[in-house]
């Protein structure tokens, strides 16, 4: 996890040269984690603090009806650290997916305004799009059926930090 | 954590602590919606709610309003003064008419005590209760509890003091229920002709006729609103009298905790049951309670229109 933090930074880094208006979003719950991880890689790269947030897009999904479960609320919050108006948003998440969360927080953050770049950073790809979307950086791509999970472990929210493939009950 | 347990919200009485706890956890996180730039997620689109006011109300009905157009639902008001209802329609008709007209969720505040509940049992609406008779209103007591939770940190082991008219008040009765049910210990104090008569109700409180004693410990205090008819049912002497027995004064505060929370679920008489000096106080969080309103509607709305989608 470590390394793959380490070449999502120098990959953005190749990106954007530049600290200035760049703002790391993760997406809640371990997308929040690894941004902050991945912030403190950025920050010591530039040599300056890179505003950080969170952003939680539970009210924006499409998929509120046919959900059988709602969320937890732990460590689910919005913080936006400044203005998205003309800024590079880095957005974080764990495991992309369907792109559903994706589209719901590109959603949100054009919300909160109009930044000039939006770069995607997730942790695994685990393939099944659903939407046209893409990341910019990924750390593992792997090769999944629709009935196993990617768990992903991300102190601090769990003890360790660890990637799992597990096969789930249809 | 699941959905919530209810499928329409009548009362706090017998609801649980757990779907309690959700409600006021989702009502925290549409707080912070609503200090965003676009105060508006789309969580509700294509669903209708209709506001059904049988009772004059003009903040509850604004916030409900404003509450389903921050969740993008559409809106329709339907209001006594100017409806059917004074042509002489049953209530069964107008609900009929409305759900002809295809409306997910029905807000209903009416005179009649178990309204809400009788709309539940002939309709597929999703039903709210904004207040019925004397009985309960709920989403008033829940922006109360946001409020005692955002400036106390929770309301378990807190002191809650209800002061005013109990015997009539749905605000108080809702309250009791909810906050005790969070773990808070509520007394209730008023004039001896306006103690509530129900048993089970007073078993879980602790009645207090002395207004100075009722306030010694208390974390917050709410003032109820003290409404004229009384003095017509011979129920008080004088607004005067019942000012200076049981008003909310400076005076009076000198008896409490320097911090004690200052509430009440407005209009406010100011020079009755509050005086102005301590609504527009540091204690007061009268203006807290009507931002919370909004948030908390917006989680029930939320909450329930989410648990309906996978019957």
């Amino acid at each position: 996890m470590e390394f793959a933090l380490d070449e999502m930074a120098a990959k953005i880094a190749k990106m954007h040269p530049s600290a200035d208006n760049m703002i790391v979003l993760g997406m809640a719950s371990r997308g929040i984690p690894l941004a902050q991880k991945l912030s403190k890689r950025l920050s010591e790269k530039f040599g300056k603090p890179i505003e950080t947030g969170s952003l939680d897009a539970t009210f924006y999904r499409d998929d509120f009806h046919y959900r059988k479960k709602l969320g937890s609320t732990e460590m689910r919050f919005t913080e936006m650290p400044a203005s998205v108006e003309g800024k590079v948003v880095i957005l974080v998440d764990d495991v992309l997916y369907t792109g559903r969360s994706v589209r719901a927080a590109l959603q949100a953050i054009l919300d909160f305004g109009r930044p000039s770049v939006v770069r995607l950073c997730v942790l695994v790809d685990r393939g099944h799009r659903e939407l046209p979307i893409a990341p910019d950086c990924v750390g593992l791509t792997v090769e999944t059926a629709q009935n196993q999970e990617v768990r992903v472990n991300i102190e601090p929210i769990d003890n360790e930090n660890s990637v799992y493939l597990v096969e789930v009950e249809a | 954590m699941s959905a919530l347990e209810i499928k329409h919200l009548f009362g706090l009485r017998g609801v649980s602590k757990q779907d309690i706890r959700l409600i006021l956890d989702h009502a925290k996180q549409f707080r912070e919606v609503l200090e965003r730039p676009v105060k508006k997620v789309p969580s509700l689109r294509g669903m209708t709610v209709v506001n059904l006011f049988f009772e004059n109300s003009t903040r509850t009905r604004t916030s409900f309003e404003l509450a389903e157009k921050r969740l993008s639902a559409d809106t329709v008001n339907f209001t006594s003064s100017n409806s059917s209802v004074k042509k002489g329609e049953t209530l069964v008709d107008t609900l009929r008419n409305i759900e002809a007209m295809k409306i997910d969720i029905v807000v209903v505040r009416h005179k009649g005590t178990g309204v809400p509940k009788f709309l539940a049992d002939n309709s597929k609406a999703i039903i709210v209760n904004a207040g019925d008779g004397a009985h309960e209103h709920p989403t008033q007591a829940l922006l109360d509890m946001l409020t005692v939770e955002e400036k106390l940190g929770t309301l378990e082991g807190k002191n809650v003091t209800i002061v005013g008219d109990i015997r009539h008040s749905r605000v108080a009765r809702s309250n009791l229920w909810g906050m005790t049910t969070m773990g808070a210990h509520v007394t209730l104090c008023g004039p001896s002709t306006l103690v509530p008569r129900n048993t089970e109700l007073m078993s879980n409180v602790t009645w207090e006729s002395d207004v100075k004693k009722a306030v010694k410990n208390a974390d917050a205090i709410i003032a109820l609103r003290l409404q004229k008819e009384r003095m017509d049912d011979a129920l008080l002497p004088s607004m005067r009298e019942y000012r200076n027995t049981f008003g909310i004064t400076h005076e009076l505060l000198e008896c409490a905790k320097d911090k004690v929370l200052i509430m009440h679920p407005g209009p406010i008489n100011r020079g009755v049951e509050l005086d102005s000096e301590i609504a527009d106080g540091e204690n007061s969080v009268i203006l807290n309670q009507v931002t919370n309103g909004v948030a908390v509607r917006m989680a029930v709305l939320y909450l329930l229109a989410g648990g309906r989608a996978h019957e």
